[in-house]
């Protein structure tokens, strides 16, 4: 059976019995969200890399001592411990590193998108780059609440009981993400463009 | 009793966390009110927005995570 149409959970079973082309299938599937969402926390590309690494190495040590469960759902589970990571080490580096390279240009610069037309490729880089400045600027709880639901994959009532305000609150914030994300996305020219984007 | 929706109550419905009924509500309140559709066509942009930044680790990470899922004996 193709192994893009067994679940996640399907997949796990098959990797403890001996498959590890099914834990590849497994990281193919969730290496870009994971890494983007522990990204948007730790803004330093590298920091990410490692991070990422080290969740998936603490998922594989998990599941080797048969403490993976089973009955639970794999995404918001490997999202939680990235998120997890990614807030301590927020904590641990305060400041807001910026990795240049030795020509002087943002190691952003380097991420590497799937094969496409140059022009389509240059205008989603640059609006990849400036969605991700605009989130930054968002004020700290608007943001907190944007990237536990729409990267980390949690309910309102999960960002509520983490953040220690009401779901009211929780929405609230998230209201306001959305219309200033909206606000600076007009000032910045930031379109949706279906032919851009042709998942 | 004519359930009133809010604009908190549209964040639930974008993120898709409204009961059926709810939904149902809030379909029927958008026909009829500005405020509400203009901020769920602003909300929905932006979330179909948020969905397209999507960045990839490098090949490099990619592998040691898979070297790393090989060496260690987790098979049975």
């Amino acid at each position: 059976m193709k192994k893009y149409l067994i679940s996640d959970g399907g997949l796990i079973s098959l990797y403890i019995k001996g498959d590890n082309e099914a834990f590849r299938e497994l990281v193919e599937r969730h290496k870009n969200r994971v890494f983007t969402s522990i990204y948007l926390i730790v803004k330093d590309r590298a920091r990410a890399e490692d991070l990422l690494q080290e969740t998936f190495i603490k998922v594989i040590d998990t599941i080797r001592r048969g403490r993976y469960n089973e009955t639970g759902k794999f995404l918001p589970w490997i999202l939680r411990i990235a998120h997890n990571m990614a807030i301590d080490t927020f904590r641990k580096n305060k400041r807001y590193p910026v990795v240049m390279m030795e020509d002087g240009n943002n190691v952003f610069d380097t991420l590497e998108f799937a094969e496409e037309p140059v022009e389509n490729k240059k205008i989603r880089e640059d609006t990849v780059e400036k969605l991700r400045n605009l989130i930054q600027d968002l004020p700290e709880n608007q943001r907190k609440v944007l990237i536990m639901r729409s990267y980390l994959d949690m309910s309102f009532k999960e960002i509520a009981e983490s953040t220690g305000v009401s779901i009211n609150t929780a929405l609230g914030r998230m209201r306001y993400a959305l219309i200033n994300l909206k606000k600076k996305m007009k000032q910045n020219n930031i379109v949706y463009d279906p032919n851009l984007y042709p998942k | 009793m004519t359930q009133i929706y809010t604009q908190n109550d549209l964040v639930r419905y974008v993120f898709k966390e409204t009961t059926k009924e709810e939904e149902s509500g809030i379909e029927d309140e958008l026909l009829v009110n500005n405020d509400l559709i203009d901020f769920y066509i602003d909300a929905s942009e932006v979330t179909r927005k948020l969905k397209e930044l999507d960045l990839e680790p490098s090949e490099k990470t990619v592998q040691a995570i898979l070297d790393y899922s090989r060496t260690v004996g987790v098979h049975s």
